[in-house]
C-alpha cells in the first residue's frame, strides 16, 4: 500500500484487510468515522447558543482568518495522524480538506435538525453560523478518523527540535480541544469579572502545577520525550511552561477571534485569558491522553 | 521503537557538545529557548496581575457617556453613542436612558441596557427617536447598574 488513503480506516494492517476490502468501503468507514469525530467533538458547541451568535455578529476578516488558519492545522495534524513516516504535504492537504468537508457537512445536518438554520434566513447569517462550526467539527473529524480507527496521535520521531516541535503542536491541538468548548460562553468573561486580580494570579500557578502533574504522569508513562534522567525543573521549563504559554497564545487568539476583548482594558483581557487558559492550558497538558 | 529512542539519544548527546557547561543539556537549544521565553512571560503575566492588584482601588464603576452622531433613517433617528467605565469596577445590566427635552418638557423617553460594562473599557450602542433629536435638547445618562 503505497498510498495512505484518504480517511483510510485500515492503514494498520494494509496488507490483512487490503485485500478484503474494496477502497471504496474502507473509504466510507473512513468517512463514517470522520463524522463520529466531528459529533464528538462538535457538540458541545453546536448546542451552545453562543455559538449560534457568533456565527451572525462576529467580525468577518477574523472569521476568515479562522477558516484560512484552520487548513494549516488540520494539515499538520493529518501528517501526526497520518500512519506512515513520511511527510506527504499532498496527502496531508488531501486529508485536511476531506475533514474539513465532513466538518462542513455534520455541522449543516446538525444545525439544520435543531432548527438553527432555516431557509428563510439570509445566506450570510447561515454561512456564518456553519463556518463558526467547522472548524471544531473538521478537528473532530480528523482526529475522529485516527482515533477511531484504533490509532493515536503521535508525535513525530524526528530529530531533536522536529520532536519538540511536533510535541509543543499537540499541545497547540489539545488546548484548543477544551479551550473551544467553553470560549464562546459568556461565563468566561464573567468569571474573569468576579475574580480579583490576587484570585488571577493564583489561578496561573494552579494551572502551571496541574500541568506540571501531567507531564510528569506521561514522563512515568514513559511516553514522552522526557527521559527518567530528567531534573523536574528541566521537564518544567521545556514542556510545562512552554506548553502554559501556548494555551495562553490560544486562548488569546480564541477570545480575540470571537471578539470577548473588544474595547476592554489589559487588565480585563489578562484575566479572561488567564480565566481561558486553565481548562486550554489543562487541554495541552493533556494532550497525549485525550488525542 | 527503541532503537529510534536510542537514536534520537545520541543525537541529543551530540548537541550537549555544543552547549556550554549544562550537566542535563542534553535537550536542543531551541526547547531551552522556549522555555525560558515561556518562563519570562509567565513571571511578566504574575507581575502585572499582581501590580494592578496592588494598585486598583477598590471602587465603584464609573460611566461615562459620549454621543458620536445621528443617523436619521426611515424609522428613527439613530443616536450614536460610546459608553466608557473610567471606573476598575465592572458594571453588570448597565440601564442608560435617553430624553429629548423641549424646555421642562420630555417630548420623548428611550432606553437601552449593557449586559457588562467592564472596568476601564468602552461599549458602543444607539437609541433610536421617533423626532429628531437636531430640534430638542438630548440627554443620555446611565440610570443604574449591577454588580456582576
Amino acid at each position: 500500500m503505497r498510498k495512505r488513503s484518504a480517511v483510510s480506516a485500515t492503514s494498520d494492517e494494509p496488507e490483512l484487510k487490503g485485500s478484503r476490502r474494496s477502497p471504496t468501503h474502507q473509504f466510507l468507514v473512513g468517512l463514517a468515522r470522520g463524522f463520529g469525530g466531528a459529533l464528538i467533538f462538535a457538540l458541545p458547541m453546536l448546542m451552545t447558543m453562543e455559538m449560534w451568535w457568533l456565527g451572525f455578529y462576529l467580525d468577518r476578516f477574523r472569521l476568515a482568518l479562522l477558516l484560512i488558519v484552520n487548513i494549516p492545522l488540520l494539515t499538520l495534524l493529518s501528517h501526526h495522524a497520518g500512519f506512515e513516516a513520511t511527510f506527504e504535504w499532498r496527502e496531508d492537504l488531501r486529508d485536511a480538506l476531506i475533514a474539513y468537508g465532513i466538518g462542513i457537512v455534520a455541522s449543516v445536518v446538525v444545525l439544520w435538525i435543531f432548527g438553527i438554520i432555516t431557509s428563510e434566513m439570509p445566506l450570510d447569517e447561515t454561512i456564518g453560523k456553519i463556518a463558526i462550526q467547522s472548524m471544531p467539527a473538521s478537528i473532530g473529524a480528523l482526529l475522529g478518523r485516527s482515533q477511531l480507527g484504533g490509532r493515536k496521535v503521535k508525535p513525530e520521531k524526528g530529530t531533536p527540535e522536529e520532536t519538540y516541535a511536533s510535541e509543543l503542536f499537540l499541545m497547540v491541538i489539545g488546548s484548543l480541544f477544551l479551550g473551544l468548548n467553553l470560549a464562546p460562553t459568556e461565563e468566561m468573561v464573567l468569571i474573569s469579572y468576579k475574580m480579583t486580580e490576587w484570585q488571577a494570579a493564583l489561578l496561573i500557578l494552579l494551572s502551571v502545577m496541574l500541568m506540571h502533574g501531567f507531564v510528569y504522569a506521561l514522563e512515568f508513562k514513559g511516553e514522552s520525550t522526557l527521559g527518567p534522567d530528567t531534573p523536574w525543573w528541566s521537564a518544567f521549563l521545556r514542556f510545562t511552561l512552554a506548553g502554559y504559554m501556548i494555551s495562553i497564545l490560544v486562548s488569546l487568539y480564541v477570545l480575540w477571534t470571537f471578539g470577548r476583548m473588544d474595547g476592554q482594558a489589559a487588565t480585563q483581557i489578562l484575566m479572561a485569558v488567564v480565566v481561558l487558559g486553565f481548562p486550554a492550558s489543562l487541554g495541552a497538558a493533556a494532550a497525549r491522553l485525550i488525542l | 521503537m527503541a532503537s529510534v529512542k536510542a537514536e534520537q539519544k545520541e543525537n541529543r548527546m551530540h548537541q550537549k557538545v555544543d552547549q556550554k557547561g549544562k550537566p542535563n543539556a542534553k535537550p536542543g537549544v531551541i526547547e531551552w529557548i522556549v522555555g525560558t521565553i515561556s518562563a519570562l512571560l509567565v513571571l511578566a503575566m504574575i507581575a502585572f496581575l499582581l501590580y494592578q492588584a496592588f494598585n486598583s482601588k477598590e471602587g465603584i464603576p464609573s460611566l461615562v457617556i459620549n454621543v458620536d452622531q445621528v443617523m436619521s433613517r426611515e424609522g428613527g433617528h439613530h443616536v450614536e453613542f460610546r459608553i466608557t467605565n473610567e471606573g476598575d469596577a465592572t458594571a453588570a445590566e448597565v440601564l442608560v436612558k435617553g430624553r429629548l427635552r423641549d424646555g421642562d418638557q420630555v417630548v420623548e423617553e428611550r432606553e437601552v441596557t449593557f449586559d457588562y460594562v467592564p472596568g476601564g473599557a468602552e461599549e458602543r450602542a444607539a437609541l433610536i427617536f421617533m423626532n429628531d433629536p437636531a430640534g430638542y435638547d438630548l440627554e443620555i445618562l446611565p440610570s443604574g447598574y449591577r454588580e456582576p
